[in-house]
């Protein structure tokens, strides 16, 4: 298990190399320029091409972009992921203020995710071609395929603008909570259900199911001591991916729903041009999405010897 | 067995995250007890929408939001909604005949928050942290006042280098000239609180919410609420649900939340609401990059003019909340001319190109040069930029002009337009009450001011002119100064003035005596109350 964990260590780090300099490609490439912003932020509209290029110097914008990729990098790994041309305070600072209303969403609507997707499929498994699956099916479809934002704006016009249920604004209290949880996990929970289902019935049809069956175990009871556990490698790599673009969901949803955590932040970067703040916006996404999957690699390898062996 | 356990620690995982998600969110915002609809909206507070957080409140920086510094800063003199200054920190001013001498007498017993007196040597301090500072250059008080002298406790003298008329309308304007207390900088003079003289002050201050609480010292009109709460809500689907919803009572203002022509119409038709608009004090206006290629040629530039339908663009793309513009500054503004907006004449159009020797199908060319532009713009910072856009598009083609439109992003598009020049044309919006006319007039038209926001027209009989008015001391020529850059534009086309945008503005039907400020900067609270 050491063994395993430390190549996994060692390819996240080599993908984290890789995606910060990508990162700090596409910025550096893109039209525009932070030093006018920042000269823009300092003097008022009036900002002239002295000023600018004086901004730039300060910043090091002038400097070839090697120089300037190791410069960040370098920071970066010790913590300092530069001051925000915006706001000219520290990132770290500013993000730190956003991770809990951003972790707190992203882990709720998985837990949801969890929560929904897993009995559904079930349920959708042992009823395989019946109405019940049927109507899943349809539903997991339906929450699968329409936008987020749509779902976000319908859920407040009925639940806050007609029944009065709960604020617009969420990421404030536990109940505010509950919209954007459900808005950021429906959609994941959907694609799930489908998978659980699939994979279980894949499962079901194994020998060892039918010897148990020829035991006389009922089939829940063979779903769920027997199928289920088998089942959870593919399901849990599926749970890998979602719990990456769950993270990238919250952008929207936080958008939909006034809460200020990642999502708005990398927003308000990308518009403003506040280029240290998108690396360092990306570069925290990214190191979810590798940490979310290797979690889920580990996991893998607890429930299945096969993997942590090296032999799959 | 093993399945058992392999069940087990499944329940464990989603038990954890259950609980991982439980406590992180209460921690999310401690002012909790979130007022759901219609409950618990206390008298004495009203609820804010802003479309992003505050920023710095330093009045010498260029991030925080105008509206707040307007309640926590006072200026000398305020803007009126008729263009006049009135009486604010001075109690009244004197010009010397040559132009050259400003003598304020300043208001007697006024504090700062902090409890620091107001006097002429406070505010020499404030003047002396942007006067004569390069990063406040684009500003002509910071250029043109060469000394800063405290008289006495009430008298403040200010001499300027040249002729300078528009310095009194600057001295009503947030940002950098309001006055913040000496007492409340650091020891290098370093910006740390918000303290000013206005009749609010900074209570807390996050990226959720900023709240700002009564100043019972205010020397002014007290206001009735003792609590505003400014909350962020970055998407305008959100906040039209939040004014419904009522976890706001005010929404809109271009430099608050602004509101789209569209959701007004919605919140028109919604009896918990009130819908507030005014002719706004900005015009939106096309630009032509008129020094090279076919927008050179002054008959083409007329030909757009005449080719453009604003009355329908008014209708159809801003449900009626603008108004065809007739010139670069709406009439609301000082000195704007008062001429009324230029036909819609397509066909006329069409000789004047054809007779100009463009000509052809579907494109007019001449000379082997087509009339073909580029249209560059900004959605994400002017919305409307898109259908208007291609409406533009539509209606020059009708006239054998071929547009191609050119969407950026907001850095992309100030580099386009500010330091590359790179476009044919694109949307201007002139700045706008208590900005202009000098402002917009220096800063886009005038070769020689550095600006941020790129130039819409220059020339050097362009130059002269300007320079003519800004710099005359007589009044009574004034409006004749300003009357001959009108007529100068108009005969170039130096712009297609296209539209003057309506204020808009949404206040809960629990709020009562809401009414616009004097500029879209101010939010006037003092007569509001609200009842729930």
């Amino acid at each position: 298990m050491g063994r395993y964990l430390g190549r996994r260590l060692l390819g996240l780090a080599a993908v984290l190399l890789v995606l910060s300099v990508l990162t700090f490609l596409l910025v550096a490439l893109a039209p525009g320029d932070a030093a006018t912003a920042i000269a823009e932020r300092r003097a008022g509209p009036g900002a002239s091409a002295v000023q600018i290029d004086h901004v730039r110097d300060d910043l090091g914008l002038n400097d070839p972009l090697p120089g300037q990729y190791v410069r960040w990098l370098g920071g970066a790994v010790r913590g300092d992921l530069g001051v925000s041309v915006r706001s000219l305070r520290p990132i770290s600072g500013e993000l730190a203020g956003r991770l809990g209303v951003t972790l707190a969403l992203a882990a709720g609507a998985l837990a949801l995710v969890i929560l929904m997707g897993v009995p559904l499929g079930v349920v959708a498994a042992l009823r395989a071609g019946g109405w019940v699956d049927r109507i899943l099916r349809l539903s997991a479809i339906t929450a699968v395929s329409v936008p987020s934002f749509l779902v976000g704006y319908l859920l407040i016009y009925v639940v806050s603008l007609r029944l009065h249920l709960v604020s617009t604004l969420g990421g404030r209290d536990l109940r505010s909570f509950v919209l954007p949880w459900i808005v950021l996990a429906l959609p994941f929970a959907g694609a799930l259900s489908r998978v659980v289902r699939s994979t279980l019935l894949t499962t079901l049809g194994q020998p060892f199911i039918t010897t148990g069956l020829s035991k006389g175990l009922g089939l829940a009871t063979i779903a769920r001591r027997d199928a289920l556990p088998n089942a959870a490698v593919p399901i849990l790599a599926v749970l890998g991916a979602q719990a990456g673009q769950i993270l990238a969901g919250t952008v929207v949803v936080e958008a939909i729903f006034s809460i200020e955590g990642f999502g708005q932040y990398f927003l308000r970067a990308v518009s403003f041009r506040d280029i240290p703040a998108v690396q360092a916006s990306v570069l925290l996404f990214a190191i979810g999405f590798v940490i979310a999957n290797l979690i889920v690699d580990l996991l893998q390898a607890i429930v299945d010897p096969r993997i942590r062996a090296g032999l799959r | 067995m093993r399945g058992r356990r392999s069940m087990s620690w499944m329940v464990g995982l989603v038990g954890a995250l259950v609980l991982l998600g439980a406590p992180a969110c209460t921690g999310g915002d401690d002012q909790g007890g979130e007022p759901s609809a219609g409950t618990g909206i206390a008298r004495d507070t009203i609820r804010v929408a802003i479309s992003e957080p505050v920023g710095v409140l330093n009045p010498q920086d260029y991030t925080g939001n105008h509206v707040v510094l307007t309640m926590v800063y006072e200026p000398l003199l305020r803007y009126a909604a008729d263009g006049s200054l009135e009486p604010g920190l001075a109690e009244s001013y004197e010009a010397s005949d040559d132009g050259l001498t400003y003598t304020f007498t300043l208001r007697d017993g006024v504090t700062f928050q902090d409890g620091t007196p107001f006097d002429a040597e406070a505010a020499r301090f404030n003047l002396e942290r942007w006067v004569g500072v390069p990063d406040h250059n684009w500003l002509g008080a910071a250029n043109y006042i060469s000394s800063i002298d405290a008289v006495d406790d009430s008298t403040l003298e200010l001499t300027l280098s040249r002729p300078y008329y528009p310095m009194l309308q600057e001295m009503s304007l947030t940002r950098p000239v309001r006055f913040l207390s000496p007492d409340s900088v650091g020891p290098d003079g370093e910006f740390q609180e918000p303290v000013g003289t206005g009749p609010w002050m900074l209570d807390s201050d996050s990226d959720t919410e900023t709240v700002l609480t009564r100043n019972d010292s205010y020397w002014g009109d007290q206001p009735t609420l003792s609590r505003v709460e400014f909350v962020v809500i970055p998407d305008p689907q959100a906040r039209v649900a939040a004014l419904q919803a009522g976890d706001v009572d005010v929404l809109g203002g271009e430099y608050l939340a602004p509101l789209a022509p569209e959701d007004v119409e919605v919140l028109r038709s919604d009896p918990g609401v009130q819908g507030l608009t005014a002719p706004g004090t900005s015009n939106l206006v096309l630009a032509f990059n008129a020094e090279t290629g076919p927008l050179a040629d002054l008959d083409v530039r007329q030909a757009i003019n005449m080719a453009l339908d604003r009355s329908s663009m008014s209708t159809a793309l801003f449900n009626g909340l603008a108004d065809p513009a007739a010139s670069v500054f709406p009439t609301i503004i000082p000195f704007a001319a008062s001429d009324s907006p230029p036909a819609f004449d397509p066909d006329g159009a069409n000789e004047l190109l054809e007779s100009a020797g463009w000509t052809g199908s579907p494109v007019r060319s001449k000379g082997g040069e087509e009339l073909s532009f580029d249209l560059v713009l900004d959605p994400s910072s002017f919305p409307q930029a898109r259908s208007l856009s291609e409406a533009i598009k539509a209606e020059l083609a009708d006239v054998g002009i071929e547009v191609e439109l050119r969407p950026l992003d907001s850095a992309g598009y100030g580099a386009a337009i500010v330091q590359d020049r790179d476009f044919d044309m694109a949307f201007f919006i002139t700045y706008g009450a208590p900005y202009d006319p000098p402002s917009s007039l220096t800063n886009m038209f005038e070769s020689s001011t550095a600006s941020d926001d790129g130039k819409i027209f220059t020339s050097p009989r362009l130059d002269d002119l300007i320079g003519a008015a800004l710099a005359s001391t007589d009044e009574a020529t004034r409006a004749d100064d300003y009357e001959r850059i009108w007529a100068y534009m108009s005969e170039e086309s130096a712009a297609a003035p296209l539209l003057q945008q309506s204020r808009m503005w949404a206040v809960s039907s629990d709020v009562q005596g809401f009414e616009l400020g004097a500029t879209e900067y101010d939010l006037p609270l003092a007569g509001v109350t609200i009842t729930s």
